[in-house]
């Protein structure tokens, strides 16, 4: 045995071993912490077309002194409310807890006939939509239904404002226990509109507790609502 | 501010004291791991040499035959390690002594254990080395992974005593990147622990053999010793 295989075997292989376990673990250190699961909430903004035009109607027609702040809570009631969408409440997924709101109701006898209807349309409209969004969350995969639900609690909560335009894009991570307690909540990418990012964290506190998350199969929960991104997107916006 | 803290990112934002405390475990653990696949190197080697000569000693062979196998062995530059060393220098001294005729048999016998007891504690010395190390790494490692954790921990919340609003957000970062601390202090100090434990465990065990040895070779030599006496009286 001569000297240099030797000093090759009693200093060369430790060393290997040795950076090649600090590696592994290191390795799996960073590998392991990613992958949130996203959600995306665009196709649910109807609510968003009936807060832009109670506002903005109330701010024409109606002669109450401050239009702006009243409104705004008001959009928040899910397509239930309304007077003229007797039976949708059945399609839209009974979470919605945000029952009729009593200064909604009392706005809307005043409105003209043609706002009227054009708002049954965007009922209707949303109606299908949240029935549609429904349907395929049955048939989908638990997890699908669950993320659907809470796109709309979280829609169903998000109050608009004045800035908010159409294009804005907000992502959001949302961190859940497992009883459904939002424990965290952060704006991962800006949409460049302070008001409007804090507009969709302020939703996503409002409410607070997600219960249906409570129901998943733990291992479910673990794997795509412990965290998981949520990009906030209204595209019908109409202003 | 993303929630989407990775380990790195936590270690690349802590302060300066825990990233020095980070930097000592990782130190510590790297070349407590090298020691150990070493140790683990050695000892095996250690318990082959142990298991072949032994085979070979007992086998019946001539033990003058054995040492100058020995002999050539050590031309090659191979260095004798374990019980041959032991072996080898029982033999010589015993050999020297046993030429002048006017050293008592107890005498020579005597030599020739002296020698071997130096033979016996070079080897246990070899064995026993750099065990220390892995003894103080795992004792002291976890203080130091807890010393940067607290230390990391009472750098949050001062952090918090000058924020207006105290929310969790603001302290859990700096706390996840304390406990990182003890984390990688746990993780040196697991296996130098048992590392230690079992190397020490090992070289009482070989040192145990070579002592055994040394005194099956003794009662060898003394019979020889006294054969040759008794020959040299009658001749």
């Amino acid at each position: 045995m001569s000297t240099l295989s030797d000093r090759v075997t009693w200093f060369g292989m430790p060393v290997a071993l040795t950076l090649a376990i600090h590696l592994v673990v290191a390795g799996l250190l960073m590998v392991r912490w990613a992958n949130p699961v996203t959600i995306e909430a665009r196709t649910s903004t109807p609510v968003a077309i009936k807060a832009t035009l109670v506002s903005a109607d109330t701010l024409k027609a109606q002669p109450k002194p401050k239009p702006k702040p009243k409104p705004k809570p008001k959009p928040k009631p899910k397509p239930k409310p309304k007077p003229t969408t007797e039976p949708l409440p059945v399609a839209v997924t009974p979470q919605q807890k945000v029952e009729p709101e009593v200064p909604l109701e009392v706005a809307k006898p005043e409105r003209t006939p043609e706002q009227l209807s054009q708002e049954t349309l965007s009922d209707i409209e949303s109606a299908l939509a949240s029935e549609q969004l429904t349907q395929k969350g049955s048939t989908g995969t638990v997890s699908d239904q669950v993320a659907a639900v809470i796109k709309q609690a979280v829609i169903g909560r998000w109050t608009r404002p004045p800035s908010a335009r159409n294009n804005m894009v907000a992502v959001l991570e949302i961190a859940l226990v497992p009883t459904g307690d939002v424990v965290g909540v952060t704006v991962l990418e800006s949409s460049g509109n302070v008001a409007f990012d804090s507009s969709a964290v302020n939703a996503v506190e409002k409410v607070a507790r997600f219960s249906e998350v409570k129901s998943l199969e733990r291992a479910v929960f673990e794997r795509d609502f412990r965290r998981f991104q949520l990009i906030f997107r209204p595209e019908d916006l109409r202003y | 501010m993303s929630e989407e803290l990775g380990i790195l990112e936590l270690i690349i934002g802590a302060s300066g004291t825990v990233q020095v405390v980070m930097l000592i475990l990782l130190l510590a653990s790297v070349s407590s791991w090298y020691l150990i696949v070493q140790r683990v190197m050695l000892y095996r080697r250690m318990t082959e040499e142990l298991g072949g000569f032994e085979a070979h000693f007992w086998s019946g062979v001539d033990l003058a035959q054995i040492y100058r196998e020995g002999n050539e062995a050590l031309a090659d530059g191979a260095t004798p390690i374990g019980v041959e060393s032991i072996f080898r220098a029982g033999f010589k001294e015993f050999s020297r002594l046993s030429q002048q005729s006017d050293i008592e048999a107890d005498a020579v016998l005597e030599g020739a254990r002296r020698a071997m007891r130096v033979a016996t504690l070079r080897e246990s010395d070899r064995l026993e080395s750099n065990l220390p190390f892995l003894a103080s790494v795992g004792s002291t490692s976890p203080y130091i992974g807890l010393f940067g954790t607290v230390w990391g921990i009472m750098h949050s919340f001062r952090g918090l005593a000058n924020a207006t609003q105290a929310t969790l957000a603001t302290v859990a970062p700096g706390i996840s990147e304390a406990l990182i601390a003890t984390a990688m202090g746990l993780f040196a100090a697991i296996p130098a622990v048992l590392a230690y434990n079992r190397f020490a465990a090992r070289s009482d065990s070989l040192i145990n053999h070579y002592d055994t040895f040394v005194d099956e070779f003794s009662g060898i030599l003394q019979r020889q010793t006294y054969a040759q006496r008794a020959r040299r009286n009658a001749g």
